[in-house]
Order: structure tokens, then C-alpha cells, then sequence
């Protein structure tokens, strides 16, 4: 099924396109998402509210041994923009060729 | 990376984050035969008798949860609802596997057939199910590596 190419700036932005990336394919708890994208605990905290606020992510809180863990899972609106994100960028990067190191430099 | 990363800038970086998932995932050997073991131990109960198969079925669906739980909490992560290509092809051929196995162990509860079918298919699922489930992860990791379909 082909999806309908929209840009979403929300998604876009570095770190929330990479949490949508990781999160297209598998749930995924707050400490390894933070570690896969390399941010802090409250860049990430940030990504996630902007994204749940949005109602692309879904977070859940669990107790284990008494610490509290948040998963985050894509949501079915998310997933849609997300997919229509990627077939945007597709479609661009179709039409323009790949940035080469040095492209510019004079000498 | 800046926040007008251009297109092609934002596709290898969706593509690396979801190679990373995988990339070093290192899980180890007693996940495979547990794994196998529990989808053995449910062939092998289609050959015992009520209400023995039902309740083996459902101390292997527990063992199920506690394997995905322990998953859960060494790596962060477990697989939702997303269809992986090459990865999907390993978990239906185990299925049709699993089911062709477990009509071994019906044979003999409904038409008596010979009293080894249910532990042999055991037996097989065993080995076959340990083996798919390190074939399934090279196919996801695969799959990972790719844009999102």
C-alpha cells in the first residue's frame, strides 16, 4: 500500500526522527532509546512529550522492583505520518542528488 | 546533525536507527533452546490427553511471558506490531512447521497412530524452532537495515 507524501516538521526534527525510526519497528523503554539517539534524560523526556502531545507516541509506565520504567510505543496516527514522512523525504531525495564531502569548496 | 538535515541526510539517519536496534544486539544460547523447548513441549502435548494438553499449553504460555519479560528488561525492546519481510517468511515457514508437527501428535490422540509421533515432532520442533529463532533475527536485523515499507 503506497502512502500519500506529506512533510511533518514535528517529526523531522533530529532525535524525534530517529525515536519514530526505532519506534516504526519495535516498542522500546526510555533509557534505550535515550542511549540509541545519544541525548539526555531531559532532551529525551522533551522528544517524547512533544511527540505523545501530538498523539504520535503512546507512553506507558511500568513498576519493576520499584523503579518506574516508561515504554513508548508508535501509535496508529503516528505510524501513518511517519510513513508519509519517509515517502516525502523519498520523494525529495529523488529529485536531488546526494550532498558530496568538499562539494563547494573552491581550492 | 543540524535541524534542517537535508533529505538524504534523513533517510541514512532513519536507516541507522534502526540498524542500531540490532547491530550489537548479543543475546544468548539458553534463549534459542528455551525458546525451542517451550514450542517443543507444545507439539508434544497435541498427544496427550485432555485435560494434560491444555494445561501444559498453559504453563508454555507462561514460560512465553516470563522469556519476553526477561527480553524486555535486559535489552529495552520488544517487536510490535510491524511487518518484517524476510523476518515474516522465517516465522510463517516455523509455523507451518509447528502446525505440520502437531498433526504428528493428533495423529495419535484421535487415530491411535504410533506413540513416538508426539515426542519425535517434539523432538524436531526442538531443533527447528532452536535454529529459526537465530535465522529470524539475521532476517530482522535485515529487515532493520531498511526503510520502514
Amino acid at each position: 500500500m503506497s502512502v500519500a507524501p506529506v512533510f511533518d516538521a514535528l517529526i523531522h526534527a533530529p532525535g524525534r526522527l530517529q525515536i519514530c525510526a526505532i519506534l516504526s519497528s519495535v516498542d522500546a523503554e526510555f533509557a534505550m532509546l535515550r542511549d540509541a539517539i545519544k541525548v539526555s534524560d531531559s532532551v529525551m523526556s522533551k522528544h517524547l512529550k512533544q511527540l505523545e502531545e501530538a498523539g504520535y507516541v503512546a507512553l506507558t509506565k511500568t513498576s519493576e522492583n520499584g523503579r518506574q520504567r516508561t515504554w513508548a510505543s508508535l501509535t496508529g496516527k503516528g505510524r501513518k505520518a511517519f510513513a508519509a514522512h519517509v515517502a516525502e523525504l523519498q520523494r525529495l531525495a529523488a529529485m536531488t542528488a546526494p550532498t558530496r564531502l568538499g562539494e563547494g569548496f573552491a581550492g | 546533525m543540524t535541524q534542517d538535515q537535508d533529505p538524504h541526510e534523513a533517510l541514512a539517519s532513519i536507516r541507522d536507527a534502526r540498524a542500531g536496534i540490532g547491530r550489537d544486539l548479543d543475546y544468548p544460547v539458553w534463549w534459542d533452546f528455551a525458546y525451542g523447548g517451550v514450542l517443543a513441549v507444545i507439539v508434544a502435548s497435541t498427544g496427550l490427553p485432555a485435560p494434560w494438553n491444555t494445561t501444559v499449553f498453559i504453563f508454555c504460555m507462561l514460560g512465553v511471558v516470563l522469556m519476553v519479560q526477561w527480553w524486555k528488561k535486559k535489552f529495552g525492546w520488544w517487536v510490535n506490531g510491524y511487518s518484517p519481510r524476510r523476518a515474516g517468511r522465517v516465522a510463517w515457514g516455523l509455523v507451518a512447521f509447528m502446525m505440520a508437527m502437531m498433526g504428528l501428535g493428533l495423529w495419535t490422540r484421535l487415530f491411535d497412530g504410533p506413540a513416538w509421533a508426539p515426542w519425535a515432532a517434539g523432538a524436531l520442533t526442538w531443533i527447528v524452532a532452536g535454529f529459526s529463532g537465530r535465522l529470524w533475527m539475521n532476517a530482522y536485523r535485515k529487515d532493520l537495515a531498511e526503510l520502514p515499507r
